[in-house]
């Protein structure tokens, strides 16, 4: 269901979030600009940003089979990196200059081996060995001192293999472009807090997307108008039934929140990779002395709701509960793909927490890409019924 | 020494080591509970030396999940796990470990170090014990093992050992003796040495001793609370001097008539114990080498200093014991091991479990085969789950291990 935005710049960001590729990537190209992709948020985009890359978040929009990439993966492996490696595979990626994987979960970590071995055009592969704990107590300066001296390695690469110099000046810089992306990013969230929300789920997946595969400077000038035009608008009165947040790893199929919304639900917030989990905390300190070591304290002890992080379910509770009250949810989902054990085991405890609570939630175990929606839906629907019949 | 004398000392060994490892069994850890003893419980089994330096009994309950899934009630255990919500695939051996814990089968431990190796799966039955409310007053230490193989890295690793070390002195209110430390790294590092020299007394044609001999030797050499005890050393130095015995008189598995060597490249499946005699007896084909048949090299543990010494237990730890150094280095390390073992081994073939739960090696197989079949080792994947045999039984396991050998030419 739409909002009933009626914004030229929501038009165009969700063009560019409906491709892979997009007009922005094209002219960034043909100024001579280089383009460096990435798979996750704890492999920093400032760094990139800041080395005048355009930073790229690899996904898997439009695809609809993983046959190339599964000569490569097996079908146990987790069907998000799956389709994505199966678009790099396809060429749809060759506009990249330079990837860079994280050690984030078992299943990413192996596409920098994969990389390096299939015929992409793509040669440059970087692999980034980021801390998976926040650190036990008296610990922590340890894990982002090992972290910071990763992203110095990273940094070295890039200058290295592209000739650039990325200096101290050119980190700070890059870093308040990502805080005000950030906080423009916050700002449309809290227009979800109201009844009608301005923007559904799915726009607002729309618009976050964009915003990871186009200069960030540009971005920042669409959010801010975008805001604008969704200041004078009032949301379409909806008869939905439950306000929900959805939880679990990055979220890049708008046809899974059609669901909800045509079975009566609205999702108000969520606690995703590209999502809240983004946009939603704090700010990397733009003063630091050494940005790297703001960007790795950041990464290492402000934002680790990512269950990939040993340690962090408390954290994440603490979120998801602020979260809750914040935007008066109904309901959670719990939603991860098959294969993901990170966010699978997560999802256990979740349940157990939600049960305490007297929380309704509802666990979802689906492929990245909706297929065979017919089940999905009506398990949705009985959940957001029974929300509806509790309130 | 005449045949009967050394099979009685090989019956021996054997009930001595069985009486070694009942620490890594739940029984034990109910024990030490039961006499109010403290104890610790890790995922992160990364220090056996300073546990026992310290006296702290400790369970490591990454290892629990694999030798629970012998139990008899294991398929209801492995099935309740799923309905608590555990992803469909995760492994099966942590998920019982996630049920045993969440169902207070597992007495409620002291103290907790959790970490991120091997796998995922390990990492997330962490944070399950980590937020298990009924242990929220445990005192925990998270510890993140890297991936990058540099000097710095594992001098990173044994920084956050030390401190763990001291999380575990603080709880105990007593202090790690540096000299018993030093003392049990040096024996330590001698009862590696024999493995090693066990391995290669391994690739003697025909092989001396069955798999099961490795297995015994990681479990009291390796795990729990006997690592650097000189009593072990005694063990295999025995267990080291029969199996020479046997290849001076050039003695095979006894019974067997040895026509096929490989190697599981994994750990092995809870149907191993059938599977193996089944592949020995049937087809001649005796298993070399496995992950609990490790002989290593393994890094001597510098003793030098105190931070030279949590250096090298990282350094072990990381670069030295097969599940974590093949889950978390490159398909390059992964390959090169192989390489390197059926070539010392003098392996005809190699067979790789691929686990269901080892998500990383499932997403490298192709490239591992492709690796492989360039260098002209014969290789076959399996695909099993090694904890859960309703996956594939070991008969399914010993048809495709059988078929691979005759398209091979292995079976004439
Ligand atoms: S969804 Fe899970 S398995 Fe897939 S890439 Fe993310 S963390 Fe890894
Ligand atoms: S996936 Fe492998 S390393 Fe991880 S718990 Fe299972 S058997 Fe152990």
């Amino acid at each position: 269901m739409k909002s009933g935005i009626k914004s030229e710049v929501y038009d165009k960001l969700a063009g560019i979030a409906g491709n892979v590729s997009n007009s922005e990537i094209e002219n960034w190209q043909k100024q001579g600009g280089k383009i460096v992709g990435y798979f996750c948020p704890f492999i920093p985009e400032e760094i990139i940003i800041a080395g005048g890359f355009l930073p790229y978040k690899v996904r898997g929009t439009g695809s609809s089979d993983t046959s190339e990439a599964d000569e490569y993966f097996d079908t146990k492996n987790c069907s998000f990196v799956r389709h994505c490696f199966n678009h790099a595979l396809l060429g749809k990626f060759d506009f990249l200059d330079a990837m860079i994987v994280g050690t984030g979960c078992d299943h990413t970590r192996r596409i920098f081996d994969n990389w390096q071995v299939a015929p992409l055009k793509t040669k440059l592969v970087y692999l980034l060995d980021h801390p998976r704990t926040m650190g036990t107590e008296g610990m922590e300066e340890t894990i982002i001192s090992y972290y910071r001296a990763q992203l110095a390695k990273m940094k070295e690469y890039l200058e290295n293999n592209f000739g650039v110099e990325i200096t101290v000046p050119k980190l700070r810089n890059a870093i308040k472009l990502c805080n005000e992306t950030r906080l423009f990013q916050k700002k449309l969230y809290e227009l979800r807090k109201v009844e009608n929300p301005p923007i559904t789920a799915a726009e607002m997946a729309s618009v976050l997307m964009a915003g990871a595969s186009i200069p960030k400077e540009q971005y920042n000038e669409y959010l801010k108008t975008l805001l604008k035009d969704l200041s004078s608008v009032q949301g379409v009165k909806k008869d939905y039934q439950a306000r929900l947040m959805i939880i679990g790893p990055a979220i890049e199929d708008p046809l899974f929140y059609s669901l909800f919304e045509e079975n009566g639900g609205e999702i108000v917030i969520d606690d995703t990779c590209f999502g809240a989990r983004y946009s939603m905390k704090s700010f990397i300190d733009e003063e630091a002395e050494d940005p790297l070591h703001a960007i790795a304290k950041y990464n290492v002890s402000d934002v680790p709701f990512c269950p990939k992080i040993n340690g962090s379910h408390k954290n994440r509770i603490e979120f998801i509960d602020k979260m809750m009250k914040e935007y008066k949810v109904d309901g959670i989902i719990g939603q991860g793909y098959v294969a993901c054990d990170p966010w699978g085991s997560s999802f256990g405890m979740l349940s157990a927490h939600m049960k305490d609570a007297g929380i309704p939630y509802l666990r979802l175990e689906r492929e990245y890409i909706s297929t065979e929606t017919g089940q999905l839906s009506t398990r949705i629907q009985a959940f957001i019924e029974t929300i509806g019949g509790r309130k | 020494m005449d045949t009967d004398n050394n099979k009685n000392i090989f019956d021996q060994l054997n009930k001595e080591c069985n009486e070694y490892s009942k620490a890594i069994f739940l029984e034990s850890c109910v024990e030490v509970a039961k006499n109010g003893e403290q104890f610790g419980l890790t995922t992160e089994d990364c220090f056996p030396e300073v546990h026992c330096a310290l006296g702290l009994p400790y369970y490591s309950i990454a290892v629990f999940g694999g030798v629970m899934s012998q139990m008899p009630q294991a398929f209801d255990l492995i099935d309740k796990s799923k309905e608590m919500g555990v992803g469909s695939m995760t492994c099966s051996g942590p998920k019982l470990a996630m049920y045993m814990v969440e169902s207070g089968m597992i007495p409620k431990p002291n103290m907790i170090i959790t970490g991120n190796q091997p796998c995922d799966a390990i990492s997330a039955l962490g944070d399950l014990v980590n937020s298990y409310k009924p242990w929220a007053d445990v005192p925990k230490f998270y510890m993140s093992a890297p991936h990058d193989k540099s000097e710095e890295s594992y001098v990173f690793y044994g920084k956050q050992m030390r401190a763990a070390a001291a999380f575990l002195e603080d709880i105990l209110g007593r202090k790690l003796d540096m000299n018993k430390l030093k003392q049990i790294s040096e024996e330590a590092n001698k009862q590696c040495q024999l493995m090693l020299e066990l391995q290669v007394l391994k690739s003697a044609v025909p092989t001396p001793i069955d798999w099961t001999w490795g297995r015994s030797a990681t479990r009291i050499a390796r795990w729990g609370s006997r690592v650097g005890s000189p009593v072990v050393t005694e063990w295999l130095e025995r267990l080291v001097a029969a199996t020479e015995q046997r290849v001076k008189e050039k003695k095979g598995i006894d019974g067997i008539t040895e026509k096929i060597r490989f190697m599981w490249y994994d750990m092995v499946p809870t149907s191993s114990e059938k599977l193996f005699s089944r592949l020995a007896n049937e087809l001649g084909a005796v298993e070399l080498m496995d992950y609990y048949n490790w002989g290593g090299p393994w890094t001597p543990i510098d003793t030098s200093s105190e931070e030279a010494m949590f250096t090298s237990f990282a350094k072990r730890y990381l670069k030295d014991t097969p599940m974590v150094k093949h889950a978390m280095g490159t398909v390059q390390s992964f390959t090169d091991d192989i390489t390197r073992l059926y070539k010392e081994l003098k392996c005809d073939a190699v067979v790789l479990g691929l686990n269901i739960g080892h998500k990383e090696q499932n997403a490298m197989y192709r490239v591992i085969e492709d690796i492989c079949r360039e260098r002209g080792i014969p290789i076959q994947m399996i695909g099993c789950d090694l904890w859960d045999e309703r996956y594939m039984t070991g008969d399914q396991i010993f048809d495709k291990i059988q078929m691979f050998f005759e398209v091979s030419g292995l079976i004439k």
